[in-house]
Parts: structure tokens; sequence; C-alpha cells
């Protein structure tokens, strides 16, 4: 690869990724600006020792979280590339990817359900007469709910990386009849590292701004986030100012925190590979059955019995669900979540594109990792306070009420944006540092270029990259409650006025169904997609 | 691809379809912002729009909002170009703010007697429901109830209880307010002794509520009238809310006509509808909620049988407006360690 190889793909040279930069961040800079006008001179007006603490605290927590998360992530993701064929292994990675989309409240009742003093736990504890009492409610109930959301997407991105290691390395790694340990050491350990500063600060974000969970599963008001503060003023207070100023502070934050770790993701550089398949050479050793039987159990373990929980407590109420408001609300949820997915993969696919031709094109790997971090820094944003803000901006200009299934899309494509960039910048990347300059050379540019070079590493990630946004924005609740009026009534907002009217069996049949939804979209993907490493046959 | 076009395509239209029906008959059209449980489906706000189409020749259409606090939120934001004539749903905890934001206009409804535990003065706001705070338990799991705020303090080893986050939460403000009007300045105290059987403060009172009912704690702060749910749901007697010898908070919903309204006229009837017998007689088995004027049948059965507290608290507005935060930063330092 030369410094000077560039691009011969014609038509639009990055433009809809700068176009896509733009849009990401002028929406941001305009809700805030909104936030600021609407605050008008008040100023802060809070006070900054709870502020600090709150930081604290949260810095602590997640730190913990996304440790913990990025472990038994790695591992998982280690022991699913070693045994690519056991009976459910297809469920049990979409049955991950749904643990990642739940709405946080339904993942709450699910973990308590499980862990909780009159959870399955609890039950079998009691049977041999112990009382484990409540101690779910604090770091350990945090912890596990955050375990329970991220491992499996750290597992995900951990997994699509070892996914794609170039065959000759095993090809080699097979000739020289290489331990386990050594090629732990020298094939996989590199690409787990090269993938962890990216995968920790999606979690990290993800865990510091952690709301709902936090305070049902704290156990007090002593740990919580500075989303709490967003929330109080913006839902509370209707003091404007101080929200933006908070959004603005956590952003800070999260910047200072991430840069860092920008820096370490040193991407080594990734040779021409001639595509030719082979296997991986450890997937026979007895040992590593053993250990990779293990880690799958403890991963189930985890993340099954709350879905399960899920199941158990919904299914009795299934049938009562055939009802024109729920029908309604699958409309309205796929009305929302379709679109919000496809538009939010579109703008990562752009980002990832102006990323890629900045790192290898314009070999400014820099300016690569500041569009990354673009993406990801989206999940810092409030989405309160990225609604409300847009909200305010808008208003003079057209009736929110009228465009408020556009503007809920919109949000949710954004906030869909940082997982669907993590699944697909990487391939992207990858595809030009292996082929960009055989292609360069041969002169393959324009469409043939994208379908030979890209289209066959990019497929995969795309299409579940797909699925996982259009989960989210269909799990989302907060964004269509500010926006919503009373006839827009999505899945969660449902789940949501059935818990506030009593009805919580009648919420957790509706959660079973979302959750259900979310699995199809999931299977269909992997089916659709073949399984990450069904390839490596 | 064409398949999930398709589909999406049709998702959209019908959503949009569903937005844009209400507003196309001609007649004029009331827009009541309110909050999501009670617009809903299941709340008791189809039998209102039911109710009043049938007086008023008029299209009532909700805007559902969370929660009340994002009902007042929205409002301010929207200022004076609100597409709001009547705002239902705030309660005396937002009252202040709502009231200094100069947003609405007093209603001159001549409501005659209201059915509350306190005397109600406010020109501004009209009550349409209200309820007494109260930690509700199972009385099959805790025979022996605390019959006191003291006793529930005093007991070491007493029940288990899940609250709500005064910063997040109408009920957890309840309590906050609670504890200061019958402790005072020795509030941060009570807090510190209640602090070990606090098994968790939630966001809102749907976990609360849901936790509780899945086993998590003995009791949970809600409502006097929360039995009646299950009492009329469900035909299930056993929860029952805890009456405490100092008298226990109110809560009063009440509904307020926005200023910038260009249907005055409509929303000054749909707040005189308010406190008529078809409003009034959705609200105990559609909120959950004591109505704010008698019913001409009386309550229903479910609500027949309810424990009453003898003495009530209702906190000022002003007041609360004004102490809110030190409340809460007292609460969070006696809480936090």
């Amino acid at each position: 690869m030369t410094p000077t190889g560039r691009h011969r793909s014609a038509a639009p040279t990055g433009v809809a990724g700068i176009l896509a930069l733009i849009l990401i961040v002028g929406i941001i800079g305009l809700a805030f600006a909104g936030l600021m006008i609407a605050g008008g001179t008040s100023g802060f007006g809070g006070s900054w020792g709870y502020i600090r603490r709150l930081v604290l605290v949260s810095l602590g927590q997640a730190a913990l979280s996304t440790l913990l998360s990025l472990i038994l992530g790695a591992a998982l993701a280690l022991a699913l590339a070693r045994r690519e064929r056991f009976p459910g292994r297809s469920l049990m990675i979409a049955a991950m990817n749904v643990a990642t989309v739940l709405p946080p409240i339904v993942a709450v009742f699910a973990i308590v359900a499980v862990f909780g003093r009159s959870g399955w736990l609890g039950d079998l504890t009691a049977s041999v007469g112990l009382d484990l009492g409540s101690w779910l409610y604090g770091l350990p109930g945090i912890l596990i709910a955050h375990v329970f959301f991220n491992a499996p997407l750290a597992a995900r991105s951990f997994l699509a990386a070892l996914a794609s290691v170039t065959p000759e390395h095993w090809r080699l790694a097979s000739h020289l009849g290489l331990p386990p340990a050594t090629i732990f050491r020298i094939i996989d350990r590199p690409v787990l590292l090269r993938e962890a500063p990216g995968i920790a600060g999606i979690v990290f974000l993800l865990c510091f701004t952690s709301f709902a969970v936090v305070l049902a599963l704290g156990g007090g008001p002593n740990v919580s986030t500075l989303e709490v503060a967003i929330f109080e003023a913006l839902r509370f207070e209707a003091e404007f100012a101080r929200a933006a100023i908070l959004a603005l502070l956590q952003i800070v934050i999260c910047l200072a925190l991430l840069l860092p770790i920008g820096t370490l993701a040193r991407r080594p550089q990734q040779t021409v590979s001639s595509g030719v398949i082979f296997r991986r050479t450890d997937r026979d050793i007895r040992s590593l059955r053993i250990l990779d039987a293990f880690i799958l159990l403890a991963g189930a373990a985890l993340i099954m019995p709350p879905l399960l929980a899920i199941l158990f407590r919904g299914i009795a109420g299934i049938p009562a669900l055939v009802d024109p408001n729920v029908t309604r609300a699958i409309w309205t949820s796929l009305a929302i979540g379709i679109p919000a997915g496809l538009i939010g993969t579109a703008l990562a696919l752009a980002l990832a594109d102006l990323s890629r031709r900045l790192r290898i094109g314009a070999a400014a790997p820099r300016a690569a990792d500041a569009v990354g971090l673009v993406a990801i820094m989206i999940l810092v944003v409030s989405p309160m306070a990225l609604s409300a803000g847009l909200f305010i901006m808008l208003r003079p200009v057209i009736n929110p009420l009228s465009v408020g299934l556009p503007l809920i899309v919109l949000v949710n494509a954004l906030m869909a944006l940082p997982f669907a960039y993590r699944q697909i910048e990487p391939p992207l990347t990858l595809a030009a540092e292996r082929y960009g300059s055989l292609a360069d050379s041969l002169g393959i540019g324009g469409m043939t270029r994208v379908r030979l070079i890209d289209w066959p590493l990019l497929r995969r990630p795309l299409i579940v990259a797909i699925a996982i946004a259009i989960a989210l924005s269909l799990g989302d609740l907060g964004v269509a409650s500010f926006f919503g009026t009373g006839d827009l009534v999505t899945l969660p907002v449902l789940i949501h006025r059935l818990l506030g009217t009593y009805r919580m069996e009648e919420a957790a049949s509706v959660s079973l169904l979302l959750s259900l939804l979310v699995l199809g979209l999931f299977l269909a993907a992997q089916s659709w997609s073949g399984d990450w490493i069904a390839r490596a046959r | 691809m064409p398949r999930i076009k398709s589909v999406l395509l049709a998702g959209v239209f019908l959503a949009l379809g569903a937005v844009t029906a209400a507003a196309q008959d001609g007649k004029p059209t009331l827009t009541v912002y309110t909050y999501e449980s009670l617009a809903g489906e299941y709340g008791p706000g189809a039998k209102i729009k039911e109710g009043f189409e049938a007086v008023c020749s008029c299209t009532l259409a909700w805007v559902a909002t969370e929660d009340a606090g994002t009902l007042l939120a929205r409002l301010k934001l929207e200022g004076d170009t609100s597409s709001a004539d009547v705002v239902l749903g705030l309660d005396t905890n937002l009252m202040a703010e709502a009231k200094a934001s100069g947003l609405f206009v007093p209603h001159n409804v001549e409501a005659g007697a209201l059915d509350l535990p306190v005397e109600w003065k406010d020109d501004t706001f009209l009550p349409f429901d209200w309820g007494w705070f109260a930690f509700v338990y199972d009385s099959t799991k805790l025979a022996n109830p605390p019959g006191s705020f003291a006793e529930l303090v005093e007991q070491k080893d007493g029940p288990t209880i899940i609250i709500e986050d005064p910063r997040t939460s109408t009920p957890g403000l309840g309590l906050l307010t609670w504890v200061q009007e019958i402790y005072g300045d020795r509030s941060a105290e009570i807090w510190t002794a209640l602090k070990p059987r606090i098994v968790t403060v939630t966001k809102g009172w749907s976990e609360a509520y849901g936790l509780f009912l899945d086993g998590e704690a003995d009791m949970v702060l809600s409502y006097t009238t929360s039995p009646a749910y299950h009492i009329s749901a469900e035909k299930e007697t056993k929860y029952k809310a805890a009456i405490f010898s100092e008298g226990h908070p109110l809560q009063v919903e009440v509904a307020g006509i926005v200023k910038s309204s260009d249907q005055p006229a409509l929303a000054h009837q749909f707040i005189e509808f308010m406190v008529g017998d078809a409003f009034q007689s959705a609200i105990p088995e559609g909120n959950w909620m004591y109505p704010a004027k008698a019913l001409s049948n009386g309550l229903p059965a479910s609500f027949a049988g309810l424990d009453k507290p003898a003495k009530s608290f209702l906190t000022a507005p002003e007041k609360l407006q004004a102490d809110r935060r030190s409340w809460i930063d007292s609460w969070l330092a006696a809480i936090s360690l």
C-alpha cells in the first residue's frame, strides 16, 4: 500500500460522508442552540458538588461495567469463533443481539425475575434455607444489567473481527503446527486488542449514560448518572439552559475520556489476501473444547435466563393481545423502526466510507479517527436533550405535531448510527486495506469496485447493521414519547401505558411480543446474511 | 428489497393516516395535552373523548406526553404558540411552576362544591381527581403493617420498602413532602433511619409498583386507591394500603385553560364538562383515583371498602417550589453514603 495510492472509484469522493457529517453535527448543534435559546439567561443554577458526585460515581460503575463486558465479550467471541457448529449456536447469537436492544424497563423486570429476592435464584436458595435478601440492588444489579446488555454487544464486534482474519494466517498456523497459546498470542490477541478500544468506547458511553436501569437496580440515589440530572432539569424543572449545560458537560467528559483511548487504537496494516478459505486450526484441541464449553455455558447462564423470564412472564397473556391497539402499535413501531434503521445505516455507511477514504486514500488516520468519534459521540448526546432542542428549533418553522413521525424517525436513525457504524466501518476499511492497491493497479473503479472489492466483505455486516439499527429503533421510548401525539403509539409506548395503569401482566406480554419481533428480525438477518463464521466452511 | 419497501410504505401510510384522520370532518378541534396513561386506551381517555364529543359538536384531540413533568416542559417549550387549548393532568407539585409560566388563564368555572379532603381555592387550575399517597402491601405476606409513620421508621427489622426518586417522579416528591410535613427539620434523620430498609429507589411509579408485585419488597409507595385496581380487575383483595395515624399527603390532579388557545369557548366548555358526572365517573376505575366531584351514583364497588386516612396534608405549591431543591439535597445527603 502506497501513501499516494488513491481511490479511482470515480463518483462522489466522500461527498456522502461529508454531508452525513454536516447533517449530524448540524442537528446536534441545532438542538443545543435550541435549548440555550429556550433557557434564555437563566444560566446553570444548579449545585456543582452534586454534579461532581454524579460524574465520579458514574465513571466508576461505567469503567467496571465496561471491563467486565469486554472480558466476557472477548471470551464469548473466541469460544464462538472456535465452535462453528453446535446446536443452538444461531439462536444464541440472535438471543445475544436481542439482549443488546431490549428497552431498559423490560430488561430490569427480566433481571429481577431471575436474580431478585423473589426471583428464580431467590426461590432456589430459599429452598435450601438460604435467604439472599436484596443483594441485587446496588453495584451488583447495575453490573449484571450492564454486562447483560453489553457483553453480547462486545462479543458480536469481536466475533466479526475474528472472522475477518486472513485465511493465510490459519494456513501458516496449520503448517507450523502452532500450539493454541501461540495461536492466541500471534493471531487472536492482536485482533482483540485492535477492536477493544472502539468497543470499550461504545460500551463505556452506554454505561455512563444509562439511566432507568441504574436507578431501578442501584438501590438508592448514591448511584445515579448525569442523565438523571438532565431529566430532572428538563422534565421536572423545565430549566432548559441547565439541561443544555449538563448535556454539554456529558459530551465534554466523554470526549476527554475517549480521545486518549482513540489514540491507543493502532490499526495494524493488513495484507492482501487470496480469499481462499481456511479454517481455524485450534478447533479440535481437547482442553480448548472444555474451556469453550465452560465460557459458552457461563455466557448463556447470564444472557438466557432473563430472556426466558420475559418468555415465561409474557406467554400466558399472549392470546389476549389480539387487540387492534396492539396491532396498530406493531405497525407504528415498524413504520418508525424500519425507516430509522435504514437511514441510520445509510448515514453510518457514508461516514464509514469517509473514514476509509481519509485513512487510506488521504493517509490521514487522525482525521479518520475523528469521523469515527463523531459517529460514536451521538451516544452521549442525551436523546431527551436532543429531541427537546430540535423541537424548539423546528417549532417556529413547522408544527412538530404534523411532522412528529419524520422527526422521531430522524432522531432514532441518529441514535442507531453508532451501532451500525461499529458493524460497517471495520470490514469496509479492511476491504480497502487488502485489495485497494490491487484494484487501483488494475484500474477497477466505480460500481465494479464496490461489487468486487467491498460487497463480499460488507454484505453480512451491513445486513446485521440494518437489523441492529431497526431493532434499536423498535425498542425506543424516550424520543417517541416526547414528540408523540396520542395516536403515535409504538410498542414501547404501549408497554409504558400498560405499566402506568397497573396492567403489569399485559405489559409483560407486549414486552414478549417486542422481544420476539426483534428475535425474528435477527434470525432473519442471520439466515439471510449467512452466519458469521459459516462462510469459513 | 421490494418487499421491505412495501411493508415500510404501508406502515408509514397507516401511521400518518391515523394521525391525520382525526381532523378532517370540518368540526372545530379542541386539543388537550395530557399524559400517556390518562389519554391511552387503558385510561379514562377514550370514555372522556366520547362523552365530550357527544355534547360539544367538536373533535377532541389528545396530545399525550410520557408523564406530567414532560407535559409542562413541552408547554413551556411551545410558549405562546402552543396548539394546546387545555392541559389536563398537572398536579400540585407542578402547579406553582405552571402558574409562574404565565401560560394559563383563569378558568372562571363555577364548579360548585368539590369533593376534596381540603378546601380548593385556586382560580387558574381546577382539580379533576385526587388521591392519598400511601404504602401498599400484600396482607398475606405482611400480617402487621405499621400503623403510623413513626412505627415504620422505628421498627429496625420492619418491612422493606420500594420508593420512587423525588428527582424524577411525583410520588417520590410526595413522599418527600410527607416526611417533611410530619418531621420538619428532623427529616434527614428519619431518612437515615429508613435507609437500610429501602430496597431501591426507582425512576417512576411503574418500576416501583412492578417490582413490588414481583415480591421484591414488603411495601411500595403508591396510593390508597391502588388496592381498588386489584379488587376490580383481578378480584384480588390481598393488597391493602397501610393507613398512618399522622395523616397522608394528597396528590391533586388539575386542569387549566391555555392562554393562547384559539378555542377558548370550547376549552371553557371542557372544564365545565370535566367536573360533571360523565367525565368524573370515568375517573375511579380509569385513572384509579378519587373523582374531584361526588358521583351521582356513588363510587364503584371496588372503592367501597378502601381504608381512608383521617388526616390529609397538602403542601402549598409555592412552598414546594421554593423548598424542593433544598429538601431533595438534604434527602440525597441523608440517603447516600
